[in-house]
């Protein structure tokens, strides 16, 4: 049982916002599904310990069968105060009553750790579609050598697998931050446009290495769509920077942690 | 990223010296802390602290301009090698001097046939009456009249392949038939040639194995594999950029802002990446694949800092009017092309990364 799966059975064990977005990731990185994960995650940021109750608490591994969570929703009424109220609703055949109003500074905190859990998502992602790459430029031969050998196939995905090893170490950089009470601010936007932008390149590649068969074959065009998908969900990556650029104070100080305290 | 328990310490001291002290200062203020070489030994100079303490050091001297890429080579390049491939009188007689920050040393490897090929060397040496006489010409080497001692590759035999029959010393680059030579170049820092020609060197002056220098000369220049350097460029580079927009506001539109933050997320992930290779070091030996993925972003990473100050602030007239801001933005692009060059070319570090075994089977 892991952290993620133990917080469901028996809450409320405090589980790490780097656990949850590990779990993301390696889930994603063994094609598995992650939308009740992601919803989960969702809810417990908004409605804290209060949104425990409504979560599947039961067996182990229940979690990531609770479809249901998938129709579970908070919508937002934005306050003439700044503030904004959060309600949640559980969807059909469920009854949970929940609201929390949250202030736009919190309302700014929960978007950015949706940022980062999408993010999360886009990089296991692009590893699993790097695997495949990679497997596959080791057997397809070109002129009698195997892709892979040949150096521009080689470097190509040496240059996607730096991109996403990038993404990764930052992400868990955040993560660790967020788990300290320091939030990503800024950065989060950041890491996921550099999360997605790590994706798109991972699946082209995985399409060029593979060849025809990368559109035709069903695992490597899954694989394409997944990346397609994740490297989308949390819009596109060019207004993602533009978004950290207008958030990130301009001084001259090159730390980006002490920038994202003193936002 | 890691942190290392002497960060504030040596913030204190490069903060507190005055006001235009220059790089050696700076070396010698830390070496009186034993902060220059702090995961050094306490008997030779340090004070038994680990990887992390000197990236620190290396990091805040880098952040200030200082030329952290003397204390790379001195303390880890040359000192290292002492510590780690010498004899006990070996590292008696250099590491206190290299630890107090006032011994500077070089790394003498590159030449101008062989270049990153290590193996290629031409140099030298032969068994004379009391030790070895060293012939030939070693190049690329930066500050190198700042250095007192140089940790010198010498072909002293034939071996069964061309990696075997290379052997290191540490000379004293005053000894007789030494010339220092500056080669101005067009951009940066000037290089300098040192030749040797007879140079009488004794016995003692060998570190590691007779011919087995090639395996001590690769762990030599394995400190360089994080690419920690690049960074410290890199964010000198990004804060002149940064000073630029805030001194001419009508540059600073969100594109830029963007670019910006793009820049800095590069910085700061290679740095993540540095850390790690750091943190899973085990002394002197760096995970090949580990520091390729390193040196590779953290190359990148400040290439793409200079090339943007290129294209996006030099090209504005309005900038050429801070003659300060255009001497260091002008450095920037000077440096930023040649980053991944030096010591690995970047073809090699992606070889090794497409054959990253963590990527699953080929």
């Amino acid at each position: 049982m892991n952290a993620v799966s133990s917080l469901i059975v028996a809450p409320p064990v405090a589980v790490s916002f780097t656990d949850w977005a590990e779990a993301l990731s390696s889930r994603a990185a063994a094609g598995e599904p992650v939308k009740c994960l992601l919803s989960a995650r969702r809810l417990l940021d908004i409605f804290g310990p209060d949104a425990l109750p409504a979560l599947p608490v039961g067996k182990p591994g229940q979690w990531s069968d609770a479809r249901w969570l998938l129709h579970a929703s908070a919508e937002e009424s934005e306050g003439s105060d700044g503030t904004s109220t959060w309600f949640l609703s559980l969807g059909p055949g469920r009854e949970f009553e929940g609201s929390v109003t949250l202030t736009s500074k919190q309302a700014e905190s929960i978007a950015d750790r949706e940022l980062l859990a999408l993010a999360s998502v886009a990089v296991g992602t692009a590893q699993r579609a790097m695997v495949l790459a990679r497997r596959r430029a080791g057997k397809r031969m070109i002129s009698g050598r195997p892709l892979i050998e040949l150096q521009a196939a080689g470097h190509r995905l040496a240059r996607v697998a730096a991109l996403i090893t990038q993404a990764r170490a930052y992400l868990r950089a955040l993560c660790r931050d967020e788990d300290a009470g320091i939030g990503a601010g800024y950065r989060a936007a950041a890491g996921a446009a550099a999360a997605a932008e790590a994706a798109f390149a991972c699946a082209q590649a995985l399409v060029q290495i593979y060849g025809a068969a990368g559109t035709s074959d069903a695992e490597p065009a899954a694989a394409f769509a997944a990346c397609q998908a994740a490297a989308s969900a949390a819009g596109a990556p060019a207004r993602l920077w533009l978004h950290a650029g207008s958030r990130r104070p301009l001084r001259p100080t090159t730390n980006a942690r002490s920038q994202a305290v003193a936002t | 990223m890691i942190r290392s328990t002497v960060e504030d310490e040596v913030a204190r001291i490069l903060d507190g010296l005055p006001p235009g002290a220059g790089a050696r200062q700076a070396f010698a203020a830390l070496g009186e802390a034993r902060l220059f070489a702090p995961h050094y030994p306490e008997e030779y100079g340090g004070r038994g602290g680990t990887l992390a303490d000197y990236a620190a050091v290396a990091d805040a001297l880098g952040d200030r301009g200082f030329a952290d890429e003397v204390h790379l080579v001195t303390v880890q390049g040359v000192g290292c090698a002492v510590l780690y491939f010498g004899t006990e009188q070996q590292r008696r007689r250099w590491l206190p001097g290299i630890a107090s920050g006032r011994t500077l040393a070089s790394l003498l490897l590159s030449e101008v046939d062989a270049g990153s090929d290590a193996a290629a060397i031409t140099t030298s040496a032969r068994e004379g009456a009391a030790g070895w006489i060293l012939n030939g010409r070693k190049c690329w080497s930066l500050h190198a009249d700042w250095s007192s001692i140089g940790l010198c590759s010498a072909r002293t035999s034939k071996g069964p392949n061309r990696y075997s029959g290379i052997t290191l010393f540490v000379v004293d680059l005053t000894s007789p038939g030494i010339t220092v030579a500056e080669r101005p170049r067009l951009l940066g820092e000037p290089y300098f040639t040192v030749s040797f020609d007879e140079v009488a060197v004794p016995d003692d002056a060998m570190v590691g194995p007779l011919g087995g220098g090639f395996r001590v000369l690769t762990s030599a220049a394995g400190y360089e594999r994080a690419g920690l350097d690049y960074l410290s460029r890199g964010r000198v580079w990004l804060r002149a950029a940064e000073e630029t927009l805030v001194a001419f506001p009508q540059l600073c539109d969100e594109r830029r802002r963007a670019g910006l933050v793009r820049l800095e997320y590069g910085l700061q992930a290679a740095h993540e990446l540095a850390d790690a290779t750091i943190a899973g070091a085990d002394d002197f030996e760096f995970d090949y694949v580990s520091s390729a993925y390193s040196k590779y972003t953290c190359g990148e990473a400040a290439q793409a800092v200079a090339r943007w100050v290129a294209e996006e602030l030099l090209p504005e007239p309005v900038v050429q009017t801070r003659g300060d801001l255009v001497r260091r933005l002008r450095a920037a692009v000077a440096e930023g092309p040649e980053l991944s060059i030096s010591g690995n070319a970047v073809d090699l570090l992606l070889d090794t990364i497409s054959l990253d075994p963590s990527l699953g089977e080929v």
